[in-house]
């Protein structure tokens, strides 16, 4: 019962999203909530990793601007088309995410999170200073995904990819990998002493995770002709992270929806130029301290969706 | 190959300049029952964790049912039927009781979730905590902890348990469902490794005990033999019983 009243939110809602920009939302909302939907993939990947297998990562963004610059470089560079370039920065984020994961998977807490930190730095600066490959700090131009006036085949083509890539983490969290990756968050060695490969799974999840980050890059790169160094700053990670804390990290719906809802907030209350971001900090602190479960884990609760208390 | 299903030859352990096993050496056989005792800090807790993977050994080898176990991980250790409990209890707490169970129950790919639920259910049913099965582990009691890590290992269907200090803190009624629990693995060939400072408990229940002494095997025979060696007593018993008792000693 309770499950078909989630189903049938999701699907009311999944009904609006490919409803309203053909129910006049205009142009400039519907781009705006197409970049929405490459910041739900983020968040929602994110999540993936720290709301179910609790580990920390501060290098998301980085492998946004991996498979994102991977599939500028491949297309302008190279000539290939971008059906390839962007599958290709997929598989560069997930391997790299590969190596970096299984680098510092046995670090926990402070020192994972600081080695993220420095790896997504060192990834930011050499790509900034690499100005004869990157163009730096000026940005690099990616030809537009589909060419043409209109917005409409960007704001679909990133909702599918939100929602393949919803989909891909729904199934594998249902799955007994799921319930692994939960058992690890939850304690370790206990998991390991039952026979839980803790190694593996935390592979996986970072793999997985960094996946999608780099399939959510390659298309922003399309969507916005313009890969920067800055989608790969610490600025933009904390945007992440606040969109997936603010919408409730332990779901990935929550975290994603928790993308578009930030994105659309920070686009209406652009008067108030960089306070928004302090907006988001404060907003941070309030639902880590008062409402772990973020908007809409407390509203799903309230509305009788989920069981609760966590 | 030895007959042994559990073979510890010359394992050593260091942790810095502390040595915490020193060449300890025995064989186990299939369904024994064996108390491991020695005051705090002897080393028991270090050689269960080299035994179940947690711990490398820094010296000598460990083999189990003919297989070399030490440097393996500990979730292969578990795969391959070792199962081990943990002196603070380790239970998952934001998940189910019975998700806790399908954790170990599902790490084997060829066990449908179907299987797995059935035989949890029954575990659950066995250790009196059916009625909780949809609760979060982090609601339960501490005794009710400690009994539902039973019900983990049990799901592992193990050949060796590894208990340590399960009946710490347990009510006694609690405290008899995991004896009889232990007697019900023990039965159907299981063999037990209990490590406890609760003497009735190693008397009761293992017909063998081993006792370290700053990490030195210092004796390993039957129970009683053990009980009346008069250096365990010196090692052990002397704070409480032996010729010492009651006496301050310096700090």
């Amino acid at each position: 019962m309770r499950r078909h009243r989630a189903a049938l939110a999701g699907a009311f809602l999944l009904v609006v999203l490919l409803v309203l920009p053909l129910a006049g939302l205009g142009a400039y909302w519907t781009y705006i909530l197409a970049i929405g939907f490459y910041y739900a993939i983020l968040s929602s990947s994110w999540s993936l990793l720290v709301g179910y297998v609790g580990r920390i990562s501060f290098a998301h963004a980085a492998f946004a601007g991996l498979g994102a610059y991977t599939s500028a470089l491949a297309s302008t560079g190279l000539g290939w088309p971008i059906a390839l370039t962007i599958p290709l920065g997929v598989v560069v984020a997930a391997l790299v995410g590969l190596v970096i994961g299984r680098l510092c998977l046995d670090l926990h807490g402070a020192y994972l999170g600081l080695t993220t930190i420095a790896f997504s730095e060192i990834l930011r600066i050499a790509i900034t200073a690499e100005y004869d490959v990157t163009r730096g700090s000026l940005g690099l131009a990616a030809p537009l995904l589909f060419t043409g006036d209109s917005r409409l085949p960007h704001y679909y083509t990133l909702l599918a990819a939100l929602l393949a890539a919803l989909g891909l983490m729904w199934l594998v969290l249902r799955s007994r990998i799921g319930l692994f990756f939960n058992a690890i968050r939850e304690d370790e060695e206990a998991a390991a002493s039952v026979g839980v490969r803790v190694a593996r799974w935390k592979l996986v999840a970072f793999t997985l995770s960094s996946a999608l980050a780099g399939l959510a890059g390659g298309l922003y790169a399309h969507v916005l002709q313009l890969v920067a160094p800055s989608m790969m700053s610490i600025g933009e990670m904390g945007f992440i992270l606040s969109m997936a804390v603010i919408g409730g990290f332990h779901n990935i719906f929550y975290a994603a929806l928790g993308g578009i809802l930030l994105e659309v907030v920070l686009e209406a209350l652009r008067q108030i130029g960089e306070w928004r971001l302090t907006l988001f900090g404060l907003v941070v602190i309030v639902i880590l301290r008062y409402s772990p479960n973020g908007v809409f884990g407390t509203l799903a609760r309230g509305l009788g969706l989920e069981r609760g208390p966590r | 190959m030895s007959a042994a299903q559990l073979v510890a030859d010359g394992i050593g352990k260091r942790f810095g300049g502390l040595v915490a096993l020193d060449r300890v050496s025995f064989e186990i056989v299939a369904g024994e029952r064996i108390g491991l005792i020695g005051p705090n800090g002897s080393g028991k807790t270090t050689l269960l964790n080299v035994l179940s993977g947690f711990y490398p050994a820094d010296a000598g080898a460990a083999s189990f049912e003919g297989a070399r176990i030490d440097g393996q991980a500990p979730a292969e250790l578990a795969r391959r039927g070792i199962a081990r409990s943990f002196q603070v209890t380790k239970v998952f707490r934001r998940l189910s009781v019975l998700d806790n169970l399908l954790v170990p129950g599902l790490t084997a790919w060829r066990t449908s979730r179907q299987a797995a639920s059935a035989r949890a259910t029954t575990i659950l049913e066995q250790l009196e905590l059916a009625r909780l099965a949809g609760e979060r582990a982090a609601h339960l009691s501490g005794g009710q902890a400690k009994l539902l890590e039973f019900g983990r290992l049990m799901m592992l269907e193990p050949r060796l348990v590894l208990l340590d200090e399960p009946f710490g803190g347990v009510h006694p009624d609690l405290k008899r469902l995991m004896y009889d629990t232990i007697r019900r693995w023990n039965a159907g060939g299981v063999t037990i490794v209990l490590i406890s400072h609760d003497m009735g408990a190693i008397f009761g229940l293992c017909g063998r005990v081993l006792a370290l002494r700053n990490g030195e095997l210092i004796a390993d025979g039957r129970a009683e033999a053990v009980r009346d060696d008069p250096e365990v007593l010196d090692a052990y018993l002397g704070d409480h019983y032996g010729p010492h008792a009651g006496e301050e000693r310096p700090a």
